[in-house]
């Protein structure tokens, strides 16, 4: 579109909003004094033009009768003078002049002779207010000032004898202009009341659906039932109106009805799949009661009777026999141990959230603590940033946070000056947690497998641990809907982040 | 006081041979007297069937109550140890093989003077032992 293009539409909106403006009280007519009043106003134009018509023509008849009329009187006066004119009588002129008196219209009158010299006159009796025209002797027709003036010859054997110059007024025609006024006025009066009589009892045949319509439509959406039916009385637009009308309130009926129906299904439905989960729930929870008691009690058998061999035939076993009791003990010990760590992993995937504001410094700084305690001979840094709160499960996260910082323990027993951190950075995405160590770290090559069950990225006999604790932290963390992710580098150690 | 009996609750005859064996290398001489189910067990704290005429008042000095046991489980014979005058002040330590049976003991608030927990290695049982109130008991 072009620029041209554009400002005309901006003017022709501007335009739209304006008719806006000015059809305003209009528009917030009811329909039915719209009607009556397009009804009133062609009624009122038509009888004006009619009327117009009339006047129009009326004083055309009225200017034809006037000017014969005149000529009709000059005649009379011209046959009338013609022996006043012979004998040079200009009294017995002006006599007959004088009879003029009877036609009241007739203001002036001046009769020349033969040569066109000035021979008698007659002025009607003015009085004070009748004002003293002017014209000019031998304009003819219509006056300025509201006369009509006529010339005529005397003739007798086609020659001239004299000349009249009648002036009349036009009052008679002011008189019936004003008489047709009040015709017009009765008769505007008369017909815009049997225009509104009929108006309203016509209008009815119009808007009565429409209102009875419009008052279902309120009805409808004021009572939200959408049952209610609105009445066809006419096969017009209207009544296709109406079933139109009537045709989308069964559909909206059928489908309120359809919603309702899936709500309640949905509904049934969660409940029976909540009582599913809760069934399976309580099923998991008795499996792992059963796993954490039969399956630690055959290992029990293993290990203690290991041990009574090791501590009461040692004498009698070499030492390959001796290692291989070791390993049983070992192996016994571990799957001890798996079995634990996968308990709490399942712990952590059943247990509910109970959200409530931690402090995340403090839980870092206990589980350091007992990890300080546990081993005194060792040496290590912690840098744990003071005062981290989050909304979080405060047995999750302290699962968790002891996972991480386990891990970073462990893995930096190596180092002659283990240095363990924990900190927040800000990210776009709400504060990242983080628990640094610059212990063994790990390859980003395999980074992806680091939270998966089992998944180990270290030698069992350098770092010994059962590849649940990662996977265990990332629930924990998934369930408070956050993200957990690692850096690290062979060697220099590892960052593990988590969001919450 | 040595000759006071130890009253062992205890299906498993694996942990019945590992407990006996552990309580004597750490010098726990006291009589131990083991019952392999539930019912037993109330039979001999209340001197019935086939500890009929036991006194019921020479109580043992304490109870090692393991949870899961045929006929009448751990719990249920500790609800009634507690529910009878006469024994509701004889010491159990709760046998569990899991923190989740640990749980499951604080569940019920019954009373027990504390809960082992059965490690795979039983030097670390009777560690655990010395921990709490067990070894107490068993020396007094």
């Amino acid at each position: 579109m072009n620029g041209a293009a554009r400002t005309a539409m901006r003017e022709h909106a501007a335009r739209g909003v304006g008719r806006v403006l000015a059809t305003g009280f209009v528009r917030r007519l009811s329909i039915k004094w719209k009607l009556i009043a397009i009804i009133l106003l062609l009624t009122l134009f038509g009888l004006a033009i009619v009327f117009a018509g009339m006047t129009i023509n009326n004083r055309v008849m009225f200017e034809r009768r006037l000017a014969h009329d005149m000529t009709v009187l000059a005649d009379i006066i011209g046959s009338n003078s013609r022996a006043a004119l012979a004998f040079n009588d200009p009294a017995a002129a002006a006599g007959i002049l004088a009879a003029l008196r009877a036609n009241r219209h007739i203001a002036w009158a001046i009769l020349y002779d033969a040569q066109g010299r000035r021979f008698a006159g007659y002025e009607r009796a003015r009085g004070a207010a009748d004002p003293q025209p002017v014209f000019h002797e031998g304009e003819t027709g219509l006056l300025r000032d509201g006369y009509f003036a006529l010339e005529r010859d005397f003739l007798l054997d086609e020659r001239r004898i004299g000349r009249i110059y009648l002036v009349a007024d036009l009052e008679e025609w002011g008189e019936s202009l004003r008489n047709y006024a009040a015709v017009f006025v009765l008769l505007a009066l008369l017909t815009v009341g049997v225009t509104l009589a009929l108006a309203v009892f016509l209008q009815r045949l119009v808007t009565a659906p429409i209102s009875h319509l419009a008052e279902t439509a309120r009805e409808v959406s004021l009572r939200r039932d959408y049952g209610i039916r609105a009445t066809k009385t006419t096969s017009d637009e209207l009544g296709v109106l109406v079933d139109g009308f009537n045709e989308m309130l069964r559909e909206i009926q059928r489908r309120d009805a359809e919603l309702i129906e899936s709500q309640a299904l949905l509904e049934r439905r969660v409940t029976e799949r909540t009582a599913q989960l809760e069934s399976t729930n309580k099923e998991l929870e008795a499996f792992s009661y059963s796993v954490s008691h039969d399956l630690r009690a055959p290992l029990r058998t293993i290990d203690g009777f290991s041990q009574m061999l090791q501590e009461d035939y040692s004498g009698r076993l070499d030492d390959a026999g001796q290692d291989s009791l070791r390993r049983v003990r070992a192996a016994a010990q571990r799957m001890a141990q798996l079995i634990d760590d996968l308990l709490k992993l399942s712990h952590v995937t059943r247990a509910e959230l109970n959200l409530e504001e931690v402090d995340l410094s403090v839980l870092a700084q206990g589980v350091a603590e007992r990890l300080q305690r546990q081993n005194p001979e060792r040496t290590t840094r912690f840098d744990i940033a003071p005062g981290l709160k989050a909304r979080a499960d405060p047995r999750l996260l302290h699962v968790a946070l002891e996972n991480l910082l386990d891990n970073a323990w462990k893995f930096t027993s190596g180092r002659d000056t283990a240095h363990i951190r924990f900190g927040m950075i800000p990210r776009e995405d709400g504060p990242a947690y983080f628990v640094r160590d610059n212990g063994a770290g790990f390859d980003m090559a395999y980074a992806g497998k680091l939270f998966g069950s089992f998944q180990r990225l270290h030698d069992a006999r350098e770092f010994p641990g059962t590849g649940i604790g990662l996977a265990t932290v990332q629930r924990v963390i998934h369930k408070h809907g956050g993200r957990v992710w690692a850096e690290g580098e062979t060697g220099k150690g590892a960052t593990f982040y988590f969001t919450l | 006081m040595h000759n006071k009996t130890i009253l062992l609750v205890e299906d498993n005859p694996d942990d019945e041979v590992l407990t006996l064996r552990a309580l004597r290398k750490n010098n726990i001489k006291n009589d131990v007297v083991v019952a392999h189910d539930g019912a037993e067990a109330l039979d001999y704290v209340f001197g019935t069937g086939q500890h009929a005429g036991r006194n019921v008042a020479d109580l043992p000095t304490v109870a090692l109550l393991d949870l899961k046991l045929p006929k009448v489980d751990g719990l249920e014979v500790l609800r009634r140890i507690r529910a009878d005058e006469r024994t509701k002040l004889l010491p159990v330590v709760i046998l569990t093989s899991s923190k989740e049976e640990q749980d499951v003991i604080k569940g019920y608030r019954l009373g027990t003077n504390s809960d082992v927990r059965k490690p795979v290695d039983f030097d670390e049982f009777l560690g655990s032992a010395r921990q709490t109130g067990l070894y107490r008991l068993l020396l007094n």
